[in-house]
């Protein structure tokens, strides 16, 4: 399902399927629908083609009753077979007139006998179709309709045609006329079925017709054909347009109605289903690269920690190498003056007396001493790392960052970099950073509260000037890192003592001291050397001073 | 018999080797540190100059350095305390700048007397 619902297109592809599915229902309930209009139309072609059959039979079978009663008796006097013709006439509606031809084909007998005396005695087959029919009846020996004809008196007639035998030879003829409007009218109207039109055709000719609409009958006509003693009618029948407005139900619109709006509701769903399962993906997305910034600002703050430590324990053990070389220092001065003075007033007593001795064991014990302080200090000189070349630059803007949370927002930092390509020294990267550590903290202590602290770097040769004010430097060339302060500056008292160990100017508990003699170690070390210049209420200037590493010449 | 001006930071220090070489029959005036020195030297011209390395206002070195171009002729004899301030690199570093010997503290009573005393005979010849 997931699969599914990536596949571009969706929406339009489940909207083609239900309009599709709308469409084919919608399509099937009109089909049934005109289906069922069709049947009933057919069953009413056939209904009216019965019903007007069985009254054709109807009326010919009494018709050829008195024609059988005419053979039997070998004719039927008059006044008889008028009165059977009366009835006979008053049963029927639609009929005008039953007469009797002769054998002559000539008309003798008419009922009714009034307003029909003009057609006595004249032909029966006056006119084609009549005489068509006259002979077809001979022809087959029963009884014929003819074709429609039309009446004398008005109207149009169906004649039913009666061939009476005597001893097998033709007697004449009964003859029916009927009004066929007025006797199709009896039929169907008697019998009608509601709602639908009729048109009777004969030959192509229509012979009747009930209602008139071309559209209607075009379109839902049924035919049903009425073969019957000779004649051949077409019947039509087609349904009124209230019948097929009846048969027309909101279904089939209600359905494409409802198809389309749940359609458009598929689209729309799809859509948005799509559209959020998207929306979703998406926020994943974001989600992951999140969670991986999120990871990588923390491999970072790792890292930040580690060299922190790292610093730290090195700032540590540099303090101690440095506490420890200070000590070893003064430690060495008070021993040697004491040994120095014990040995002098040794040598102002007599040997072999207990004074002589007592001070001999003096100076084995301060001897001790020197014993431990040059231990003292082989320890505090085991503090020499493994140099590497590093970009100053590089070491300047890490111990930036690692400083950058312990600044105060009132103090500025600027950086000036004038040295043009490398810059290389040979050194450690913890031991410098340590330096600038503790330069910069001083710096910043010194300033009360707002400030600026300027780090500018730039390379100087080692001339002739150079190297009598720095005898110790023989190096060629030097990278030089220029940290200012705009804090209070030091009086001279105070700057002439500044990298002596356990000296500060700070309150108890505020500083031990070691931090600027500590630099000035690791500076030495780095084989480089440390110069301050300040001037009381103007601030500071240190001066560091690195022997460049120069690849091609150190190999 | 020479006379010594001793360059030491170091009261304690400063005063027992004025006796220890005064003892020894030198004459011996004691400066503090390097400026204090250069002002001594304006008015004596000692045979021997003992100084510290590593001192505040103007260390050793510089001072040495100072001396050898005032006054080529002195005799020069550093003595250092050793530390972690005063690299054993240094001593050899004077040694090139012009001081003529060079000790570690604590230094040799016997072997410190005996340099001052070839110093000075070196100076007569």
């Amino acid at each position: 399902m997931k699969q599914l619902r990536h596949i571009k297109g969706l929406p339009l592809l489940v909207g083609v399927i239900s309009l599709t599915i709308t469409l084919l229902l919608w399509q099937a309930l009109m089909i049934q629908r005109e289906t069922s209009i069709n049947r009933f139309t057919l069953l009413a072609a056939k209904s009216v083609k019965s019903e007007i059959a069985n009254r054709l039979l109807f009326q010919v079978n009494s018709l050829a009753r008195m024609a059988k009663r005419w053979e039997s008796h070998k004719g039927t006097p008059k006044n008889e077979w008028v009165a059977d013709a009366q009835a006979h006439v008053m049963g029927y509606t639609g009929y005008k007139g039953i007469e009797w031809v002769d054998p002559s084909l000539h008309i003798r007998w008419i009922v009714p006998e009034q307003g029909n005396h003009e057609f006595e005695n004249i032909p029966a087959g006056f006119e084609p179709k009549r005489m068509q029919a006259i002979e077809k009846a001979q022809q087959t020996k029963s009884p014929i309709i003819g074709q429609v004809v039309d009446l004398l008196e008005g109207g149009r007639g169906l004649l039913t045609f009666v061939p009476m035998y005597v001893n097998e030879q033709f007697n004449g003829f009964i003859l029916g006329v009927a009004d066929v409007d007025e006797f199709l009218d009896d039929v169907i109207s008697d019998h009608t079925i509601p709602g639908y039109n009729i048109r009777i055709t004969e030959n192509g000719q229509v012979i009747y017709q009930r209602g008139n609409d071309e559209q209607l009958d075009r379109q839902w006509g049924y035919d049903a054909t009425l073969a019957l003693y000779g004649i051949q009618w077409q019947i039509r029948v087609w349904p009124e347009q209230v019948l097929v407005a009846e048969s027309k139900s909101i279904l089939p619109n209600l359905l494409l109605s409802v198809g389309l709006i749940i359609t458009a509701l598929l689209i729309f769903t799809t859509q948005f289903s799509q559209m959020t399962s998207q929306q979703a993906k998406e926020i994943a997305k974001v989600n992951e690269n999140l969670q991986k910034e999120i990871n990588e600002r923390e491999l970072a703050e790792q890292a930040k920690d580690k060299m922190k430590q790292a610093l730290l324990q090195s700032q540590k053990m540099q303090a101690i190498g440095t506490l420890a070389g200070g000590i070893a220092h003064d430690f060495n001065n008070i021993l040697y003056s004491m040994i120095g003075y014990v040995e002098m007033a040794r040598d102002d007593v007599e040997p072999d007396t207990l004074v002589y001795d007592n001070l001999s064991k003096v100076i084995s014990v301060g001897e001790r001493g020197q014993e431990l302080v040059s231990r003292l200090l082989s320890f505090s000189r085991q503090q020499q790392h493994d140099f590497k070349p590093l970009s100053i630059r590089e070491v300047i803007n890490s111990t930036l960052i690692l400083l950058k949370p312990t600044l105060p927002a009132s103090i500025a930092i600027e950086q000036r970099d004038e040295i043009e390509g490398e810059d290389l020294v040979l050194g450690g990267h913890t031991e410098l950073q340590q330096v600038l550590v503790n330069i910069v903290s001083n710096a910043v202590d010194a300033i009360d509260d707002q400030g600026k602290i300027t780090l500018c770097l730039y390379r100087i040769e080692a001339d002739d000037a150079f190297r009598e004010r720095f005898v110790k430097l023989r190096k060629p060339s030097y990278l030089v890192l220029e940290i200012t302060d705009t804090g209070g500056g030091m009086p001279q008292h105070v700057l002439t003592r500044i990298f002596e160990p356990f000296f500060t100017t700070k309150e108890v508990g505020k500083g031990t001291g070691l931090g600027l003699a500590t630099a000035l170690g690791i500076v030495h070390d780095h084989n480089g050397e440390m110069t301050v210049e300040s001037k009381e209420g103007q601030g500071t200037k240190i001066f560091i001073y690195l022997p460049e590493y120069k690849v091609k010449e150190e190999e | 018999m020479a006379s010594i001006l001793l360059v030491e930071d170091d009261e304690f220090v400063r005063d027992m080797l004025c006796q220890m070489l005064t003892r020894a029959s030198h004459e011996v005036k004691g400066a503090i540190d390097g400026e204090d020195a250069l002002e001594k030297l304006r008015t004596m011209q000692p045979d021997v100059m003992i100084t510290d390395i590593i001192m505040p206002r103007k260390s050793g070195t510089a001072l040495i350095s100072e001396v050898k171009k005032k006054h080529p002729d002195m005799k020069i004899i550093a003595i250092s305390g050793g530390g972690r301030l005063d690299p054993e690199g240094y001593l050899d570093l004077s040694e090139s700048l012009g001081a003529h010997v060079s000790f570690k503290k604590p230094v040799d009573k016997e072997a410190l007397l005996m340099a001052i005393d070839l110093l000075k005979i070196s100076e007569n010849e």
